[in-house]
């Protein structure tokens, strides 16, 4: 099992004053190197969820723990630094270039002049910030260049976790699904932990290895996108996702959730059957096995071995549950 | 008009010089009072009340009622200008400086206090350059209405280009209260352009 990166043990957080209890008995584990995105609607407690790992607010009752630490223990400027952290405003810095954006913490911690720039080649290129855009000034950018700018200032100085609150919110749709594909390739290289809110189920759904549904400052399910799509713990978390719609769940499934297993027979790496990745999508492998005129996929992992089959049948799976669920509504 | 010049100059030099220094010295002791107070009012709310109400009051006396009340204290001359002076531009120092602080975009200190800056970072590198123009905004104001008001400061034997004006007046040399006018306004336009370029600058860096 991973190691554990944060975990939420019996949180409570009540704001003074309000009275609004913004987070409820929260019990939460996030893996270390895995992407867990927190989602629901506004005012549901997700920012504040997010807030409350790197000290912008502290618990009223229970703790958060950063890799076994109890964050409250921990000297929080020192916290922080360890800990990126991207808004949906981006939160640049107007008056500075892109570059002196993105080194904001190099030049807090005094790296010399050769390995801050060094450190900003890289980043840019991880982030694919076009290098002509490097003494350029942030509010001349794009929306999306921004959030870019954010990423990298947030990757800085090698960060174990990244928080993103809504970092795509306001960006056009095609935009955000370039970003969101790259952020996905980012963290499949970088093995970062990443918790990342939004209120777009489809977004949960694409990026988080588990989702966590919030509502009212509770957790209602956290799972994965097979579960939180075909096994709803709850009649609120049925509701929130059920976009009645087969094929936005195709689109959040992936291949290695929905297959068979290989069998005892084991899978021959010459069959013909058209190949598929194990980590594409529903919606995609279907595409795939329309065009090839056959009748089953050989599911392959990273490095082209069989691990699975797919077949029409796996999908009369995913739309049975999705109906049955829809058919108790 | 001229021919006083030529024949005068030294003494025309000497007012202006006079009254430059004691309009910058009162905004500059102005500007460090009013940055106290304001940073007073921005961190702890409850003082912004008192200390508007205060600058307010201070504003609507009248000059030459100013005067009076401060003689008895700080005697006839140029403290009592000064005084005066300083006491003016708390109206508009710590309302610009305030204001200037309070329009900081909240998402980039946000940003800037969860990745780690602390608190002094944050100030220095973040809300002062943020803040410099709406700040730099004020003195200009506060300049402008100094060096105009500054003539007044004549009245109670503090010197400067109002000297001209009320000894020109009471003598009928109109030659004289014309360079007196002249000066003083001349004044006023150069303090104000050599400010204007200031803030254009700092304006220019955060939104160019
Ligand atoms: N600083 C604060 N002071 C008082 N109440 C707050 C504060 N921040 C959030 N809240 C309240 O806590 C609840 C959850 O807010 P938030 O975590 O921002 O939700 P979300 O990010 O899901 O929109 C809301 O009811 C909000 O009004
Ligand atoms: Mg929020």
């Amino acid at each position: 099992m991973a190691k554990t990166a944060i975990e939420f043990i019996h949180v409570h957080k009540t704001f003074p004053g309000s009275g609004v209890e913004a987070a409820k008995d929260v019990n939460l584990r996030i893996e270390e190197g895995s992407i867990v995105t927190v989602l629901g609607t506004s005012g549901s407690g997700k920012t504040t969820l997010l807030k409350l790992i790197n000290r912008i607010y502290d618990c009223t009752q229970g703790r958060v723990e950063y890799f076994g630490k109890d964050v409250a223990t921990l000297p929080v400027v020192a916290l922080r630094r360890q800990i990126g952290y991207v808004i949906q405003q981006s939160g640049l810095f107007p008056h500075w270039t892109v570059e002196r954006n993105i080194a904001t913490l190099p030049h807090i911690l005094k790296w010399d002049k050769g390995r801050i720039d060094k450190r900003v080649d890289e980043l840019m290129a991880l982030v694919r910030l076009d290098p002509e855009c490097r003494m350029r000034s942030v509010r001349k950018l794009s929306g999306g260049q921004q959030q870019r700018v954010g990423l990298a200032r947030a990757l800085a100085v090698n960060p174990s976790v990244i928080l993103m609150d809504e970092p795509f919110g306001a960006i056009d749709a095609i935009t955000r699904e370039e970003l969101q594909d790259e952020l996905l390739a980012l963290q499949t290289r970088l093995k970062i932990t990443i918790v990342f809110v939004t209120h777009s189920i489809r977004e949960a759904l694409k990026l988080g290895h588990k989702i966590v549904v919030m509502d009212k400052g509770e957790i209602r399910q956290a799972d994965t996108a097979y579960n939180i799509l075909l096994k709803p713990a709850n009649e609120f978390v049925r509701r929130f996702v059920s976009s009645d719609d087969f094929y936005e769940a195709l689109r959040a499934l992936r291949v290695s959730e929905c297959m068979d297993d290989l069998g005892r027979a084991g899978g021959d790496p010459r069959s013909s059957a058209p190949k598929i990745d194990r980590d594409a999508t529903m919606g995609d492998a279907l595409q795939t096995l329309i065009r090839s005129g056959q009748s089953r996929l050989m599911v392959i992992d990273a490095e082209g071995g069989p691990v699975g089959e797919l077949t029409f049948d796996s999908y009369r799976g995913v739309a049975a549950r999705s109906e049955k669920d829809c058919g108790t509504a | 008009m001229i021919r006083y010049m030529t024949k005068h100059y030294d003494k025309l030099l000497g007012l202006l010089a006079e009254h430059m220094w004691m309009s910058a010295a009162a905004v500059g002791i102005a500007f460090a009072i009013a940055f106290a107070a304001a940073m007073l009012m921005y961190r702890r709310k409850e003082f912004a009340l008192p200390v508007n109400v205060l600058c307010n009051t201070v504003y609507a006396i009248p000059t030459l009622a100013l005067f009076s009340i401060l003689i008895p204290i700080t005697g006839l001359g140029k403290t009592t200008a000064i005084v005066t002076m300083v006491l003016y531009n708390q109206f508009i120092l710590t309302k610009s400086i305030c204001s200037a602080f309070e329009t900081i975009d909240q998402s980039v200190l946000e940003a800037a206090d969860a990745i780690g800056l602390d608190g002094w970072q944050t100030y220095c590198s973040v809300k002062a350059p943020l803040a410099l123009p709406l700040m730099l905004n004020g003195v200009k104001l506060a300049l402008s209405s100094t060096v105009a008001g500054a003539t007044l400061a004549a009245l109670i034997g503090a010197g400067g280009l109002g000297e001209l004006i009320f000894n020109g007046l009471s003598m009928k040399n109109y030659n004289q209260v014309a360079w007196g006018v002249v000066l003083s306004s001349l004044c006023a336009f150069a303090a104000n352009h050599v400010m204007q370029w200031m803030e254009d600058r700092a304006l220019d860096r955060i939104q160019g």
